[in-house]
């Protein structure tokens, strides 16, 4: 089966020059990674403010070219120019600021904006947004002015702009960053849903470790490299390691991993309150 | 110095379509010295509230004192709130300026026509208060991490010295370690200056980590107004107005579910020794 993803070796460099172009620094964000995301995956990327998630983001969709090594999105190679709208439209991204992204006067004009830039017949067009606005449960408010909703229905209307593009993967920096928990509920919801029943690839970088419970491989990276990597359950399961990281687990992983430090035979990696209940029955 | 909000409204845009009643009828009394957090679903009014309070927004009706005085009086000097009362933004670092980070602090105290002297004690101080170290002094704050560029902007505002200081979700973006030592910084200045702090947050566990008092907004209304656990005890209501409770305590309701003799608890620390305790006891 061919991957969604592969980076094999990837590395890449922001260059800072002086007034007159000569090389004043060098940082290397991203520093040989390698990895692959099968197609119908959910995978999350944690890592603290500077580790080079972001940047591996913007090069899946090649807004940054990779420095060395080699990246292919659903086959085609970021680093060809001529393959550059293809990367685009195989890997759609959804951004932090809700604010940032949404241009047009009516949610559905906005969601339309991205198929008709890729030339998609009108009539088409419609039955995309339509697709792509029930997809993300966003359908009622189709003719609404995108002002007034609130932040996790805007990041919706965010989701279904890219959906309507038809995208194979989902890149999303952030996208819970600046919403109430409400919000972020309904964001990672409707992500689970566009990849159980629409089967996007969805790739997620997150700072809340409870929204990547659900994925299917959470990736940790540090100083631009991949440092853990594994199931939530088996990531989780490292609390001290999580946090050498600048991470944090989640409050009932971290309450069990207590519990088990002072003497209570509690297992590792607990993720969700009915874990905890049943293994605290065994305790008893 | 306290602050008294009486019977305070505030409509956007009146008379128009737009028309908004985004605060209804606000009764509060914040007095000295205290860690407030303050909590709400976009659009509860939380952010109109907070701008109320160092003048940024005339209330439609109503009053608010500072330490006993109206602030809608003629007389009262609206500059001199602002520097008692001072704000943090929402990522607060799109606002640094200057091309030094010594430069960007010292623009507050510099604008309160302070003595030069005066103003590089309040600008040392506030720097070393958040934690950025001598060596960043004469950087660019755009070089700096997305923390620390956020501790420089928080800076600003405390070599003010305010009265009050409120920060509207001064951890968004922030990595868990980032945002723990951000909030850590903020407790500890809290207790040394023993200012009052006003903290806007989105998440559940932070606030009941730190704060003494907690008021929620619902709809322009203050809905709670207590202790942690007295509004986390009302988990229920909470998630009808699109918040949530810390997941510990969803933890103790399982258990106690399940027949567990323990009590509520907002924080891991708490559970812990409610769990252990039980469990001793076996």
């Amino acid at each position: 089966m061919k991957k969604m993803i592969e980076a094999k070796d990837l590395v890449f460099e922001y260059i800072r020059r002086d007034e007159e172009g000569n090389v004043d620094g060098i940082i290397r964000a991203v520093d040989g990674v390698t990895l692959d995301v099968q197609p119908g995956n959910f995978v999350a990327i944690l890592g603290h403010n500077g580790s080079g998630k972001s940047t591996i983001a913007k090069q899946i969709n090649a807004i940054l070219e990779p420095t060395e090594g080699y990246l292919y999105v659903d086959g085609k190679d970021v680093s060809d120019p001529d393959k550059l709208w293809e990367v685009r439209q195989s890997a759609g991204m959804v951004f932090q600021n809700p604010d940032n992204q949404i241009i047009a006067s009516v949610v559905e004009e906005d969601v339309a904006f991205g198929p008709e830039n890729l030339g998609v017949p009108t009539e088409d067009i419609w039955v995309r947004v339509e697709e792509a606005l029930r997809a993300v449960g966003m359908l009622e408010y189709r003719t609404h002015s995108p002002n007034k909703l609130s932040g996790g229905q805007k990041q919706r209307v965010a989701i279904a702009g890219i959906m309507a593009m038809k995208p194979k993967c989902i890149v999303l920096d952030e996208p819970t960053a600046m919403l109430d928990p409400n919000g972020r509920k309904e964001v990672i919801k409707t992500l689970h849903e566009l990849n159980d029943k629409e089967n996007v690839t969805v790739l997620l970088i997150t700072h809340y470790m409870d929204e990547v419970i659900g994925a299917d491989k959470v990736i940790v990276m540090d100083d631009g490299k991949i440092v853990m990597q594994g199931t939530p359950r088996e990531v989780f399961s490292q609390v001290e390691k999580m946090k050498s990281y600048r991470l944090d687990v989640p409050q009932v992983t971290e309450l069990a991993w207590e519990l088990k430090k002072a003497g209570m035979p509690m297992p590792d990696g607990i993720l969700t309150v009915e874990e905890f209940t049943e293994a605290w029955k065994q305790c008893q | 110095m306290s602050i008294v909000l009486d019977h305070v409204n505030y409509t956007y845009s009146a008379g128009t379509a737009y028309e908004k009643h985004a605060l209804k009828d606000i009764n509060l009394v914040i007095p000295d010295g205290q860690f407030i957090g303050l909590i709400g679903h976009t659009g509860s009014g939380k952010s109109t509230l907070i701008q109320h309070l160092n003048g940024l927004i005339k209330a439609t009706s109503g009053a608010i004192y500072y330490d006993g005085h109206d602030i809608y009086d003629d007389d009262f000097s609206m500059k001199e709130l602002r520097t008692k009362v001072g704000l943090v933004f929402q990522y607060p670092e799109h606002q640094l300026f200057e091309t030094t980070v010594v430069k960007d602090v010292e623009f507050g105290p510099k604008n309160m026509k302070l003595p030069q002297l005066e103003v590089q004690m309040r600008t040392f101080e506030a720097i070393k208060m958040v934690g950025i170290s001598e060596e960043l002094y004469d950087a660019s704050p755009f070089e700096l991490s997305g923390g620390q560029k956020r501790r420089v902007a928080i800076a600003g505002v405390l070599a003010m010295k305010p009265e009050v200081l409120i920060l509207d979700e001064p951890t968004a973006g922030l990595d868990p370690m980032g945002r723990d030592e951000i909030l850590d910084r903020i407790a500890e200045i809290q207790k040394e200056r023993k200012i009052t702090v006003i903290l806007v947050s989105h998440s559940m566990e932070d606030v009941a980590k730190y704060v003494d008092r907690l008021i929620v907004m619902d709809h322009g209304s203050v809905q709670f107004d207590g202790t942690p656990k007295e509004v986390f005890a009302h988990y229920k209501e909470l998630e009808s107005m699109g918040l949530a409770a810390p997941q510990v305590t969803y933890i103790m309701q399982s258990l106690r579910a399940q027949g567990a003799n323990v009590e509520d608890a907002t924080t891991v620390e708490e559970a812990k020794e409610e769990i252990l305790k039980a469990w001793k006891k076996i």
